[in-house]
């Protein structure tokens, strides 16, 4: 014991233990998100509930078990998603309108209709109901339109017109292949489809093709002025106290609040500089600001802000580990300081530079409390980039996931519902951050490759 | 200081009056040293005695050190290269230096000996294949490294790396050329080429060359300089030194007494 304790063990043991700690967490972060995620959009079986004893049974979609606490006991109630009404008048009396309702567990029957259907309309509403054979209702019915017959709850049968329905399936009889199906073609609406009107329905497509528009913008701005910033710092300032003074203010820099800068970013960028700009430029649009409102540009400044110092401090990390013998070899072969610094300094310090880059890209992605003052919006009518000149358009206001997910999952009237569709778009963010990562790390592992340094 | 030259000696460098200092540290005090074209010349001395800052005062490289200041003349061919109107980097395409561990570029063997011809401008295709193939041949290393020219440098030896960067200084064809221990991070065999070569390099290039090792000193040089704290405490031809020195000092540190 003694002996085990002399040669160091328990420092061994320990910091194993932390890293094991940090490993497991980071997985059940993961995890989490990843099933929770997923599960949004496996097709779960349909049920069927009773509002009253003499009520007609209704379908609907077990959301979740929630208990209610009063004095007496713990009830166990049943979280219900009823659907979309077909509009929303429709609604009989206001005890049974609404799309969500606590049910107890006797409400619900047992037997699960293998023709109850789940149908999703193009406006993004979906609706529960009981499909009829069509054949069976042609006979009193004389048109043969296209569609499909429902049958909602406690109403008269419906014929919804093919070209309204953008998917339906049959919960309740679907094999584990066709649920496979069924998922897969969900996942790919959610990716390519733009939200309806209600947020929480409908695909995410703007705020991913947002979020991507604005890191990479940040990216290319953040990029060229950490670094050079970094190479002035680090290969030309003299080093005296006023330099470090310089640099330990940049890296306290990174620890201003994101909210800060969001504020900076309003009062000067968008306020100061886009207001110059309205006043200059598009003086004949005036009142109505063309770039002095919040927009991508705006965010995505604020944002390279935000993250110069990341930047900054991985360059010159970078700088600094480049061996002085690379520096005084270039300068005795007749090198001035430039061609030094660009022939020899900066290429071998380049995967430092996308080290600063991965590491602001994942601050940057997963920013949202700065953007909601410089130019993100709940829903934005068009993308930052089009078919039409010039193509990219700055000024425009953009959709983010960062803040869709806070939208969807905080803000709108389903919130308490919403949280499946929270972690699904929580996936795609960290998926997306991964994917931006993944690219860079492989950039930097190319170039270090090629510049790679025996020790 | 005392000296046994010919007065009537060619100079190709002539160190007058030379003090160098380190912030507040003096290095050098009043340096005045000659040194002979076409020959080897050898700084000896204890460690932190400034011989290597007296060969980087050569070409200057001092002042991308520390904060240093200078005092007296450093003459190349006549020509002081403290004057204000030196241009650096043209000084150091003349007086060419290798440094105690290898450092090539982590670039092809080709690109390294071509950088300092690039960076005069040569953009020649044929003319930089003559070059390096001209320069690698006088180091020893073109047998070795032709086929794989566009590899990169730093899969070489050692030695190797040491004759790359020699070869990678004199593709430049400088006057003068600065060697600061090119010996002392290689193995045996390494350090006999590079013996061999430096002998061979003087013949078109005036070599200079800081050194720990008496026996290395003794076998390459023409002239040795032994300096200790700063100052210069006897010059004299190799053979001299070595046998009858005329200061106890230079004796004692040759013979291992003390240093």
């Amino acid at each position: 014991m003694r002996q085990w304790w002399q040669q160091g063990s328990p420092w061994v043991w320990l910091s194993a233990s932390a890293l094991l700690l940090c490993l497991g967490l980071f997985m059940a972060l993961l995890g989490l998100i990843a099933v929770k995620g997923m599960q949004h959009f496996w097709p779960a079986p349909l049920v069927q509930f009773q509002l009253s004893e003499q009520g007609k049974p209704q379908l609907g979609r077990l959301v979740r078990q929630i208990s209610d606490r009063s004095e007496a006991a713990t009830n166990r109630l049943w979280l219900l998603d009823r659907g979309d009404g077909l509009s929303k008048e429709n609604a009989e009396s206001p005890a049974s309108s609404g799309r969500y309702l606590l049910l107890e567990a006797q409400q619900l029957l047992p037997e699960r209709p293998s023709n109850a259907v789940l149908v999703q309309l193009h406006d993004g509403r979906t609706l529960y109901g009981t499909m009829l054979d069509a054949a069976e209702v042609w006979q009193s019915q004389e048109q043969a339109e296209t569609g499909l017959w429902l049958e909602l709850a406690s109403q008269r049968p419906v014929l919804l017109p093919a070209e309204d329905i953008r998917a339906y399936w049959l919960p309740n009889q679907l094999s584990l292949w066709q649920r496979g199906v069924v998922f897969c073609q969900e996942w790919r609406h959610f990716l390519t489809a733009a939200p309806s009107q209600n947020q929480s329905a409908g695909g995410i497509f703007p705020a991913i093709f947002g979020t991507l528009v604005m890191v990479l913008l940040m990216a290319v701005l953040v990029t060229p002025f950490g670094i050079l910033a970094a190479i002035y710092l680090h290969e030309y300032a003299p080093k005296n106290w006023l330099t470090q003074l310089i640099r330990t203010s940049v890296y306290n820099l990174a620890g201003i609040p994101s909210v800060v800068m969001g504020i900076f970013g309003l009062a000067f960028f968008v306020y100061v500089l886009g207001g110059s700009l309205d006043r200059l430029f598009y003086a004949d649009q005036l009142p109505a600001p063309t770039f002095g409102t919040p927009g991508l540009f705006w965010a995505a400044l604020t944002l390279a802000l935000l993250t110069l110092p990341v930047v900054i401090v991985a360059t010159e990390e970078g700088l600094s580990r480049l061996p002085q013998a690379q520096r005084l070899g270039s300068f005795a072969l007749g090198a001035t300081q430039a061609e030094t610094i660009w022939k020899v300094v900066v290429p071998q310090a380049a995967p430092a530079m996308l080290t600063g880059l991965i590491l602001a890209i994942a601050r940057a992605a997963g920013e949202v409390a700065p953007l909601m003052l410089v130019g993100v919006v709940k829903s934005a009518p068009q993308l930052p980039v089009d078919m039409q000149f010039p193509f990219i358009h700055l000024e425009r206001k953009f959709m983010h996931l960062g803040y869709h997910l806070y939208d969807v999952g905080f803000q709108s009237p389903d919130a308490e519902v919403a949280m499946s569709l929270v972690y699904a778009i929580g996936l795609v963010l960290l998926t997306l951050i991964l994917l931006l990562n993944l690219s860079a790390f492989l950039l930097r592992q190319r170039l270090r490759r090629k510049y790679r340094l025996i020790d | 200081m005392q000296t046994a030259m010919p007065t009537t000696m060619q100079t190709k460098v002539a160190i007058r009056d030379f003090s160098l200092w380190f912030q507040h540290q003096q290095v050098l005090d009043s340096i005045e040293l000659t040194i002979p074209p076409n020959q080897v010349t050898a700084l000896i001395g204890p460690s932190g005695c400034g011989k290597s800052s007296l060969l980087r005062a050569m070409n200057r490289m001092n002042e991308l050190m520390i904060d240093c200041r200078n005092q007296g003349q450093v003459l190349l061919d006549g020509q002081n290269i403290y004057q204000p109107e030196t241009d650096v980097a043209r000084l150091r395409c003349r007086v060419g230096m290798v440094f105690q561990k290898p450092n090539p570029f982590p670039k092809s063997v080709y690109d390294n000996v071509a950088f300092g011809l690039r960076l005069q401008g040569e953009r020649s295709r044929r003319r930089l294949d003559e070059q390096v193939e001209s320069a690698l041949k006088q180091v020893g290393l073109w047998s070795e490294v032709k086929s794989r020219l566009h590899q990169n440098a730093l899969t070489l030896s050692t030695g190797q790396q040491q004759r790359l960067v020699i070869a990678r200084a004199i593709a430049l064809q400088p006057e003068v050329l600065l060697l600061d221990e090119p010996a002392s991070a290689l193995d045996p065999i390494s350090t006999l080429k590079v013996e061999e070569l430096i002998y061979e390099l003087k013949a078109t290039y005036t070599v200079v060359i800081v050194t720990h090792n008496m026996q290395q000193a003794a076998r390459v040089s023409d002239y040795t300089a032994f300096l200790n704290q700063g100052r210069l405490v006897e010059w004299a031809a190799t053979h001299t030194i070595f046998t009858q020195p005329a200061s106890q000092q230079t004796e004692d540190y040759i013979t291992g007494r003390f240093g």
